[in-house]
C-alpha cells in the first residue's frame, strides 16, 4: 500500500514538473533576445533604416528558426527606437514604466509589423551559432519613428508629456549657422549655399516633427539685437545666442558645414561633415551635439548636406525633445534682466531689487538666479503656464505687484526674455 | 634558360608547376570554408601573349594565334565584365615584347605592369561608375540618396571596390608532345598548360600579384596524311585545353558563383542569378549554410544540392529571380547560401549490359585481299561495357536535362571462327601464314550517337534514351612475323541499328549517378564488309554470297548504370560547341 502511494506521489510529481515545464515554454516572452542593432541613417524625418540581428532560439526545423531569427530582428530594430542608442523615444522613467507595462503585447509581431515600412529581401549575414543550434541573422528595416510616436501617444506611454507638451506647445527653435564672429550668420545664410541647405534640412526635420521654427530675419531682429546687447553687455559676445534671445525662441540650434573631396581616379567623391549643437536659449547651456558623415560620393554637395544633416539632426532632435520634457516639468521658461537706474543710491537699488525678487519667489515655480549686481538683477523663473501664459502675463503682474520705489518699465519683451527698468518717477 | 621569343611572345617561365597545382587546390578548398557573401562582378583583362615553359616547343604563329583566341573565348564568361585593350597598345606591348627577345616571367610582368596595367586601370576608371551600379544593395537602394535624392547611391567604397576587382591572366604552355603511332591513321597532340591569373593592384604604384596558377593537360588528333595534321590537332586539344581552364577558373574562389536563396518552394527555389552571370540550365549548385563553431571557426556545411530549372534574364532587371531544382534536399530555408559547383557538362557515364547476339554460319571470301573467313553458329546472351560521354544541351535546346549521347560498346562473342590467308602476294606475307589462324571469341563494338532525357524526381530519377549506332563484329591476325613486327590485319563486319534505354537512378551526391536500365536493340544483319591493315582500313566485298556469316542482335538488354560529372576531359569532343553555346545569350 505505502509502496502504491509512493509511486502515485512519484508519478504525481514528474507529471507537475512535465506541465510546469510545457506551460513555462508556452508563456514564452514576446520581449527581443536581441538587443543589437544599429541606426544606418535617418532617411526622412519620419523614418530610420535600421540594421538589427536576430537570434532563433536552440534547436528546431530551418523554418520555425528562420521565423524566430526574423521575427527577433524584427523586434530589435523597433527596440532599438524604442529604448536602444543615445536618444531613444522612450527616455524619461516614467515612459519606461508605461511601456513596460505593455511591452509584451507590443513586441507581438502583428503590432510591429505596422511600424516596419520597409525590410530587406535578403539577410545581410546569416550564420548558425553554437555549432550550429542557433541561428543569428542581420537583416535592414526601415521603421517609421514618427508613426511608432504616435503609436506610444495613443497608447499612453507617452501621454504625461503630451499633455504637458499640449498646453505649451512645442518648443521654438531658431537654426542658425556657426560664425566665427567676422561675417554675421544671416549673411552667411545669404551667401553660402551649403549653409543655407543645412538650415533647410534642419527646418525640414524641425517641422516635420512639429516644432515651431523662428526663421530669423533680418530687419526684425536688428532693433530687438540691439536691445538684447545692450542688457546682456559684458556677459556674452556670442552672436547666435544675442540673437536667439533677442528673437525669443527656447532653443537655437547652431551648425557647421564642410566638403571634403578627393580624387579617385578621375572621379572626385566628397564627403559632407556636418556639426549640429542644440543650445538653451536662456542660459546658453548646450544640450546636444551631433556630428554627420555622409558616405564618401561622387555627388552634389546639397544632397551630401541632406545625408550627413539628417545623420546628426535626428539625434540633435531626440537631445532636445528629451530637454524639453524635463524643462516643461518645472514649467514655462523666462528669463529676465531688470535695470535699477543709477539714480539710486546703492543701498536703495538694493532694496528695489530684494523687493522685485520677492515678487519673482511668489509667482515662480522655481527660480535660479544669475547675476545679483548692485544695479542689476538676472534671474531665470519657471512658471505655471495655466496663470502666466507668456511674458506680457508675467510683465503685468510684476508692474502690479512691485511697490516699492521707483517705476518698473519695461526695455523689451519678448517670448523668453524680458528686459525690465526701474526709474525714478 | 634562355629562349627566343617569336610574334605575339614566348617566353619562359621559372615557377614550379607542383606548386601552383597545390596551391590551385589549396584555394578551391578554402573556398568552401570561407564564408561569403553574394558574387561580386569582376573584371578581367589579358593580354596576347603565349608564355613558353619549354625551350623544345615550338608553335607555329598561326597556331599561337588560335591557341590564344581559343583560351580567351574559353575564359569570356558572363560573370566578368572585360576590359579590351585598344589595338594600339596591344601593337605597342607586342613591339616592346619583341624588341625585349627573351624574357623571364618577371620580365614579363614587369612589361605588362609599364605597358598593360596603366591602361587597363584607364579603362577601369572609364567605366567604373557603371560597374559600382551593380554593387549598390537593396538596403542603398532604399535609402536617402535613391529614394529622395535621385541619386544611383555609389558610395566611394564602391568605386573602390571595382578599382580593386580587376584581374589579369596569361596563358602558359609547359608541354607539348606529339605522338604517331603506327597502328593509328592519327597523330595526337597532348598540351600541358594552363593560366597564370594575376590581380591588378591600382593605387599610386599599379602592380600585378599573381593569385593563382591553373593547369591542365588536353589532347587533340588528326589523320596523319593532312599537310596541317599537327595543327589542327593543336587546334583540338587547345579547344579542350580553354573548356577545362573555363571550369578551373569558375572554381577559384573570388569567381565562383555564390548567393542567398531568395525563397523556396517546395522542391524549387529562386535565387538572384541569372543571365549576367552566365549561369545555363542544369547547372549544379551546392546548398547550405555557414556555420560557426564553439572555437569560432566559420565553415560552409552542405545540405544537398540543385541544379537550375530556370534561367531569368537579370541583366535589365536584377530583381529578376532564377529557378533552381532540389536534387538532394535538406532542411532548407530562404537565406541559406548556393555556392556554384563548376563541372564541363559532360557526364562519362559506365554501363556493363546484358544482351543476346546471334552469328549464323558461313563464309566471308574476299579474292581482293585474299582472305577466306568462315563463321560458325552462336546465339545467347553476352556482356558489354558501355562507355558513353553525356553532353548537357539543355541550353541549346531550351530543355532541363538533355543530352546528347556519344560512346560506344565493348564486348565479345564466343563465337568460333577461322582465317584463311591466302594473299601471297603481300610483302609482309609469310609461309606459316598458310596455316588457318583459329579462334573461339569475336571483338563485339558498337559506336553509336543518341540522345537522352532525364527526369529528376528528387534524387531519383528516370531517363530514356534512343540511339542510332553501328554494330562491329570483328576477327584478327598478324600477319607475317609475330605481334610487334608482323602486320596486324582485322576483318570486321558492320551493321548499323538503332538501341532504346529507359533507366532509374539515384543521385548519390552532385557528380555521382547510379542506377540501372533496361531496354532493346536491333540490329539486322549486313553483308558489309573491312580489312584494316594497322592503321589502314578498306572496305571489301564479299563474294562469298548467299552462305555469308550473319551477326545480328534484335535484343532487350539489362544493365547497370553509373555516371560521374567530370570538371576537366583530356579530349573533349564537344569542346567548340561548347565554347560556341556560351556565347548564346
Amino acid at each position: 500500500m505505502k509502496k502504491s502511494l509512493l509511486m502515485a506521489i512519484i508519478i504525481l510529481s514528474v507529471f507537475c514538473l512535465a506541465t510546469a515545464k510545457s506551460k513555462k515554454a508556452s508563456t514564452k516572452s514576446n520581449l527581443p533576445q536581441s538587443h543589437e542593432a544599429v541606426i544606418l541613417e535617418s532617411s526622412s524625418p519620419a523614418e530610420v533604416m535600421v540594421r538589427a540581428i536576430g537570434y532563433s532560439s536552440r534547436g528546431g526545423k530551418a523554418a520555425a528558426m528562420d521565423q524566430e531569427a526574423e521575427n527577433d530582428a524584427r523586434k530589435a530594430a523597433v527596440w532599438l527606437i524604442l529604448l536602444g542608442g543615445s536618444d531613444p523615444l522612450l527616455q524619461t522613467d516614467a515612459e519606461k514604466a508605461n511601456f513596460a507595462k505593455i511591452q509584451e503585447q507590443f513586441f507581438t509581431a502583428a503590432n510591429l509589423k505596422q511600424f516596419i515600412v520597409w525590410e530587406a529581401d535578403y539577410y545581410d549575414s546569416r550564420l548558425k551559432i553554437d555549432g550550429g543550434k542557433q541561428l543569428k541573422i542581420e537583416k535592414s528595416f526601415k521603421i517609421n519613428k514618427s508613426l511608432l510616436h504616435d503609436d506610444l501617444l495613443k497608447k499612453g506611454v507617452l501621454a504625461e508629456t503630451a499633455a504637458v507638451a499640449g498646453a505649451l506647445g512645442q518648443p521654438t527653435i531658431m537654426v542658425i549657422p556657426e560664425t566665427t564672429g567676422q561675417v554675421a550668420p544671416l549673411e552667411l545664410l545669404k551667401t553660402d549655399p551649403n549653409l543655407k541647405k543645412g538650415a533647410e534640412v534642419i527646418e525640414a526635420y524641425l517641422t516635420a516633427r512639429k516644432f515651431e521654427v523662428i526663421v530669423p530675419e533680418q530687419q526684425q531682429v536688428l532693433q530687438e539685437l540691439t536691445s538684447a546687447q545692450y542688457a546682456l553687455q559684458g556677459t556674452s559676445e556670442d552672436y547666435s545666442y544675442l540673437l536667439a534671445l533677442s528673437i525669443g525662441s527656447d532653443i537655437y540650434i547652431s551648425y557647421n558645414v564642410t566638403i571634403e573631396s578627393r580624387k579617385l581616379g578621375s572621379t572626385t567623391v566628397k564627403k559632407g561633415v556636418v556639426g549640429c549643437r542644440a543650445y538653451e536659449t536662456t542660459t546658453g547651456r548646450l544640450l546636444g551635439t551631433e556630428t554627420g558623415y555622409s558616405p564618401e560620393r561622387a555627388a552634389t554637395d546639397a544632397v551630401l548636406i541632406e545625408e550627413a544633416m539628417q545623420d546628426a539632426i535626428d539625434k540633435v532632435l531626440s537631445r532636445v525633445t528629451a530637454y524639453w520634457k524635463e524643462d516643461l516639468r518645472q514649467g514655462v521658461q523666462y528669463k529676465i534682466i531688470l535695470n535699477v537706474s543709477d539714480s539710486f543710491n546703492k543701498a536703495e537699488a538694493e532694496d528695489m531689487l530684494y523687493a522685485f525678487a520677492d515678487q519673482v519667489k511668489k509667482v515662480a515655480k522655481t527660480y535660479r538666479e544669475n547675476v545679483v549686481a548692485d544695479y542689476t538683477y538676472d534671474v531665470l523663473l519657471w512658471c505655471d503656464p495655466a496663470i502666466h501664459q507668456s511674458s506680457s502675463d508675467l510683465y503685468r503682474f510684476f508692474r502690479q505687484s512691485y511697490k516699492d520705489r521707483g517705476v518698473l518699465s519695461r526695455v523689451s519683451l519678448n517670448r523668453k526674455l524680458i528686459l525690465l527698468n526701474i526709474v525714478e518717477e | 634558360m634562355k629562349i627566343l621569343a617569336r610574334n605575339a611572345g614566348i617566353f619562359k617561365k621559372g615557377g614550379c608547376c607542383l606548386l601552383a597545382i597545390v596551391g590551385f587546390w589549396l584555394l578551391i578548398a578554402n573556398s568552401l570554408f570561407a564564408q561569403g557573401e553574394r558574387y561580386t562582378r569582376k573584371s578581367v583583362a589579358f593580354v596576347d601573349a603565349l608564355m613558353v615553359t619549354n625551350q623544345n616547343i615550338r608553335i607555329n604563329p598561326a597556331d599561337e594565334r588560335y591557341f590564344l583566341a581559343t583560351i580567351h573565348n574559353g575564359i569570356s564568361i558572363s560573370r566578368f565584365d572585360y576590359n579590351p585593350l585598344p589595338d594600339t597598345i596591344r601593337h605597342v606591348f607586342k613591339e616592346r615584347l619583341r624588341a625585349k627577345g627573351t624574357v623571364t616571367e618577371s620580365e614579363l610582368v614587369e612589361l605588362i605592369e609599364t605597358a598593360i596595367v596603366p591602361e587597363i586601370i584607364k579603362i577601369l576608371d572609364i567605366e567604373k561608375e557603371i560597374r559600382a551600379q551593380n554593387l549598390v544593395d537593396e538596403t542603398q537602394r532604399n535609402s536617402f540618396i535613391v529614394v529622395k535624392a535621385k541619386e544611383i547611391g555609389i558610395t566611394a567604397e564602391q568605386i573602390e571596390q571595382v578599382m580593386n576587382a580587376s584581374y589579369l591572366y596569361l596563358p602558359f604552355l609547359s608541354s607539348y608532345r606529339v605522338s604517331k603511332s603506327k597502328d593509328d591513321k592519327n597523330l595526337t597532340v597532348t598540351i600541358k598548360g594552363g593560366l597564370l591569373w594575376y590581380h591588378i593592384i591600382a593605387g599610386d604604384d599599379p602592380h600585378l600579384e599573381n593569385i593563382v596558377t591553373l593547369t591542365t593537360e588536353a589532347a587533340g588528333s588528326a589523320e596523319k596524311d593532312k599537310s596541317n595534321a599537327e595543327s589542327i590537332a593543336l587546334r583540338e586539344a587547345a579547344g579542350s585545353m580553354a573548356m577545362n581552364l573555363q571550369v578551373q577558373t569558375r572554381e577559384i574562389n573570388i569567381f565562383r558563383l555564390n548567393t542567398p536563396i531568395a525563397s523556396v518552394e517546395r522542391r524549387t527555389i529562386s535565387f538572384p542569378l541569372g543571365r549576367a552571370e552566365g549561369i545555363k540550365l542544369d547547372d549544379p549548385f551546392h546548398v547550405g549554410e555557414y556555420i560557426q563553431s564553439a572555437d569560432g571557426e566559420v565553415h560552409f556545411r552542405k545540405s544537398g544540392f540543385v541544379r537550375v530549372s530556370t534561367v531569368s534574364d537579370n541583366r535589365q532587371n536584377p530583381r529578376q529571380l532564377s529557378a533552381a531544382y532540389a536534387i538532394q534536399k535538406g532542411d532548407w530555408v530562404k537565406g541559406m547560401t548556393m555556392i556554384e559547383h563548376p563541372r564541363l557538362g559532360i557526364d562519362v557515364a559506365i554501363r556493363p549490359r546484358w544482351f543476346t547476339i546471334n552469328a549464323e554460319s558461313g563464309f566471308m571470301m574476299s579474292l581482293k585481299e585474299g582472305f577466306v573467313v568462315y563463321f560458325d553458329d552462336y546465339s545467347g546472351s553476352t556482356l558489354g561495357l558501355d562507355v558513353n560521354l553525356h553532353w548537357n544541351i539543355a541550353g541549346l535546346v531550351k530543355k532541363r536535362q538533355t543530352f546528347l549521347v556519344m560512346g560506344g560498346t565493348a564486348s565479345l562473342i564466343p563465337v568460333e571462327s577461322v582465317i584463311f590467308d591466302y594473299k601471297h602476294w603481300d610483302e609482309d606475307y609469310k609461309w606459316k601464314d598458310l596455316i588457318p589462324v583459329h579462334s573461339w571469341v569475336a571483338g563485339l563494338y558498337y559506336g553509336y550517337v543518341g540522345y537522352l532525357k532525364r527526369f529528376y524526381l528528387g534524387p531519383l530519377a528516370i531517363h530514356g534514351e534512343a540511339s542510332l549506332g553501328t554494330q562491329i563484329v570483328s576477327i584478327g591476325k598478324i600477319r607475317g612475323s609475330d605481334y610487334y613486327e608482323g602486320e596486324k590485319v582485322t576483318i570486321s563486319n558492320y551493321t548499323i541499328g538503332a538501341r532504346l534505354n529507359v533507366g532509374l537512378e539515384y543521385a548519390v551526391n552532385i557528380d555521382w549517378n547510379v542506377g540501372i536500365f533496361a531496354g532493346v536493340q536491333a540490329f539486322p544483319p549486313l553483308d558489309l564488309w573491312t580489312v584494316k591493315y594497322d592503321d589502314e582500313e578498306i572496305d571489301v566485298k564479299n563474294v562469298s554470297g548467299w552462305i555469308a556469316p550473319k551477326f545480328y542482335s534484335y535484343s532487350p538488354s539489362f544493365g547497370i548504370y553509373i555516371h560521374y560529372s567530370v570538371p576537366t576531359l583530356s579530349v573533349n569532343p564537344f569542346s567548340s560547341l561548347q565554347a560556341g553555346m556560351d556565347k548564346i545569350k
